[in-house]
């Protein structure tokens, strides 16, 4: 296989070997680094501690997870109708329903046309 | 009969006392602190001014230089942060998740689209080859293909053939002609 050079894309990610920002060494980084996993220890900290508390009944609740469904549920207070939101609006939600409604008139009419002119072969037709 | 009834009696009792013992673990509902999560810990209005942003990085426990949030365009984020868009298939496999089958820890941010990124579903993860190689490959041989068939419907090739050739006379009998008469003799040869 000739040598193409990887290009990622939406669905394909860089792998991490490809990836010049994994092999970045300065000091930023290993700061960033160093305080990403700060805070993630920290949340592992109090996840194991309510976890493991004798005292413990019932469900740790994640307020991660609760502010993920309340951002998901509660949509519309962010909206604002804008030309985009209303085009994609449009196209989506009111598109196929017309363009289904205009292929099975055309259909439905020419049948009816064909039935009238007697053209259609009715032996076996049930319903009238 | 009367130790029997003494017996359901005792049995009555322990039943209740077991009752009120369990009945004192389970929480009730509403019997909660409502303390936990406060109004303020939910996802808000998009954030303008710096210490918008800020407050939201602490709110969603992420560092300020790593909190984006989606383009303010009226689709309904609000100061919901984007994180990079990566299934849930690239996250490490060997690292000890407080959630396993998500790989999710405890009070991490969790990606606005986190439902179709699982790993039933849409996969990221790197390819062999690029998108648009493969793209290329399949569609290359997908309208190759339909190209010959096409070409081969236009101008088919095959064997030179005849008409087929019946016995006993072109099948005189069988296509129900007239038993008494003589039929006409059918040659299919020369020699």
């Amino acid at each position: 296989m000739s040598t193409s050079k990887y290009k990622p894309s939406h669905l394909a990610t860089l792998p991490e070997t490809l990836d010049p920002a994994e092999y970045d060494t300065s000091l930023e980084t290993r700061r960033a680094q160093a305080e990403r996993l700060a805070i993630r220890a920290r949340l592992k900290r109090e996840y194991l501690l309510q976890y493991n508390d004798p005292n413990r009944r019932g469900l740790i609740e994640n307020p991660a997870l609760l502010r993920w469904t309340y951002a998901r549920i509660n949509v519309y207070p962010n909206f604002r109708p804008t030309p985009k939101n209303s085009l994609l609006g449009a196209l989506f939600g009111i598109g196929p329903l017309i363009f289904l409604y205009c292929i099975i008139k055309a259909d439905r009419d020419k049948k009816e046309k064909l039935i009238r002119e007697g053209k259609l072969d009715r032996t076996f037709q049930l319903s009238c | 009969m009367k130790k029997v009834k003494v017996a359901v009696a005792r049995a009555g009792v322990l039943g209740v006392q077991w009752l009120q013992r369990e009945s004192r673990n389970v929480v009730l509902l509403g019997a909660q602190p409502a303390s936990r999560i406060t109004k303020d810990m939910f996802p808000g209005l998009y954030p303008r001014t710096l210490e918008e942003l800020a407050a939201a990085a602490k709110k969603y426990i992420m560092r300020v230089e790593d909190y984006q949030h989606y383009p303010d365009e009226g689709m309904g984020y609000g100061d919901y942060p984007k994180l990079p868009d990566r299934s849930q298939h690239e996250k490490d496999p060997w690292y000890s998740w407080d959630q396993p089958d998500l790989r999710l820890n405890w009070g991490e941010p969790m990606h606005w689209h986190l439902d179709m990124y699982t790993r039933n579903r849409v996969d990221t993860s790197p390819t062999p080859v690029s998108w648009n190689v493969m793209c290329m490959q399949l569609f290359g041989f997908l309208a190759f293909m339909t190209f010959m068939f096409w070409a081969g419907d236009m101008y088919p090739v095959y064997q030179p053939v005849g008409p087929k050739q019946y016995p006993y006379n072109n099948l005189y009998l069988e296509r129900g002609s007239d038993p008494s008469k003589e039929p006409e003799p059918v040659v299919h040869y020369e020699i």
